[in-house]
């Protein structure tokens, strides 16, 4: 992954460390259910056929 | 505009008189460059379609390998060859473009399609009725895609892709975002409208295709996908070939976006988006909180509300491929062969993203 950014990869992983540090586990876990509320309603919208135009 | 050399081959019907006729005429383009390997069996495709067009080019665009002869041993055929194109596919199809715009009329219609694209026998005749019962604001019609046989699990991935984008096409009512040069037909009267706003048809882009359905949809045409209208694609056999395919098309839409901006008709694509690379983000977050639970406490629990959300991304995600059957449904639902398919995908979006935002104008085809 990144292999022709080596410098973008160490700074995506310390991005993602410093974040888990800094805001913690409760607020991550509320962020991806979060995510994965939105991503799901917006998958079963875009799941119901409606009639073509 | 560069001169074009002349046409190679001219059909003894394409050679006549034009007849003013009610229904516009079909102009077929296949733009080609060293695609030896497919070209034949594209051009069969037109050849079978229950409506034949107008006029067949194959328009070879720097291609040194046999896909000139090739072409030509079809008869009915003509076969262009660009001339100091530099601009990629959009270039060969804009010197197209520039020899054929003063024999069209506003009432024809331009088909682009792919040399390793197979249209379904009605394409033609399904989206020029489409036409015909639409609007005059309707640009384009496109096609849904299903994947050319591949037997693999990155087949297996890219085929559950495609069933879900149709999926989502029908959803929007047959809207497409983007009118995919695998096989589209335009309405010239559209194609003219860009073409006076900006003084060319195609701009070089990675994702000509792309940029040329916002400028159609900036301009207030409408992009659609009808059902009825099928075509069957390529998949890609690797896993570094898909990379490369999906670099260029996520690099070419960020690159596009940022020229068209926040403009009407683009917003709800900027927002989908940005939307995917925070979903992205948090996925890797996820990931990597697990990780470090189990690593530092030694185990990791769900609450019940996260499992059941996860129950129903499965169950949505199964009922998404169901033309496709039930192995694929099963696939879908049990999530882990997906899961590592949208890390992939998710990966080359953020890629894509960084090389659109820091790594201007050196974009590779």
């Amino acid at each position: 992954m990144f292999t022709t950014s080596p410098t973008f990869f160490l700074a995506t992983i310390a991005i993602v460390v410093a974040i888990m540090f800094t805001v913690g586990m409760n607020v991550l876990w509320a962020l991806f259910a979060l995510t994965l509320i939105v991503t799901t309603a917006v998958a079963i919208w875009r799941t119901i056929p409606r009639a073509e135009r | 505009m560069t001169a074009l050399a002349e046409p190679r081959l001219i059909a003894a019907s394409q050679a006549e008189e034009r007849v003013p006729e009610a229904v516009g005429l079909i102009h077929l383009v296949i733009p080609a460059c060293n695609e030896q390997g497919g070209i034949l069996a594209a051009m069969r495709s037109v050849e079978a379609q229950s409506v034949q067009p107008y006029r067949r080019i194959v328009m070879s665009d720097n291609s040194t390998d046999a896909t000139v002869e090739l072409a030509r041993s079809r008869p009915g055929w003509e076969v262009w060859e660009s001339v100091g194109n530099t601009g990629r596919k959009g270039g060969a199809l804009n010197q197209v473009w520039e020899r054929l715009n003063p024999e069209l009329q506003d009432s024809d219609f331009l088909v682009t399609m792919d040399a390793d694209t197979i249209l379904d026998p009605h394409f033609l005749e399904t989206a020029q009725a489409k036409f015909h019962a639409s609007r005059e604001s309707l640009g384009g019609v496109c096609a849904n895609f299903t994947g050319l046989p591949l037997q693999s699990a990155l087949g297996v991935l890219q085929t559950m892709e495609y069933a879900r984008a149709e999926r989502i096409t029908r959803s929007r009512r047959g809207f497409a975002p983007i009118l995919a040069g695998a096989a589209t037909m335009f309405s010239v009267a559209a194609l003219r409208a860009v073409h006076r706003s900006r003084g060319r048809l195609y701009e070089p882009v990675l994702t000509e295709d792309y940029e040329l359905s916002l400028a159609l949809r900036v301009h207030g045409y409408e992009t659609l996908a009808p059902r009825a209208c099928r075509a069957q694609t390529e998949l890609m056999p690797t896993v570094r070939m898909l990379w490369a395919q999906r670099l260029r098309w996520y690099r070419g839409a960020f690159e596009c976006l940022r020229t068209y901006r926040l403009r009407r008709g683009v917003r709800s694509d900027m927002a989908w988006l940005a939307f995917s690379l925070w979903a992205a983000a948090t996925r890797w977050l996820f990931i990597a909180a697990i990780a470090y639970t189990v690593l530092t406490v030694g185990q990791v629990s769900f609450t019940p509300w996260l499992l059941l959300l996860f129950a129903l991304a499965a169950a949505i995600r199964a009922i998404q491929v169901q033309a496709l059957g039930w192995k694929y449904m099963l696939a879908a639902g049990l999530l882990v062969e997906e899961l590592y398919y949208a890390i992939f995908l998710e990966t080359v979006l953020w890629r894509a993203f960084y090389l659109a935002a820091v790594k201007r104008g050196d974009a590779t085809w």
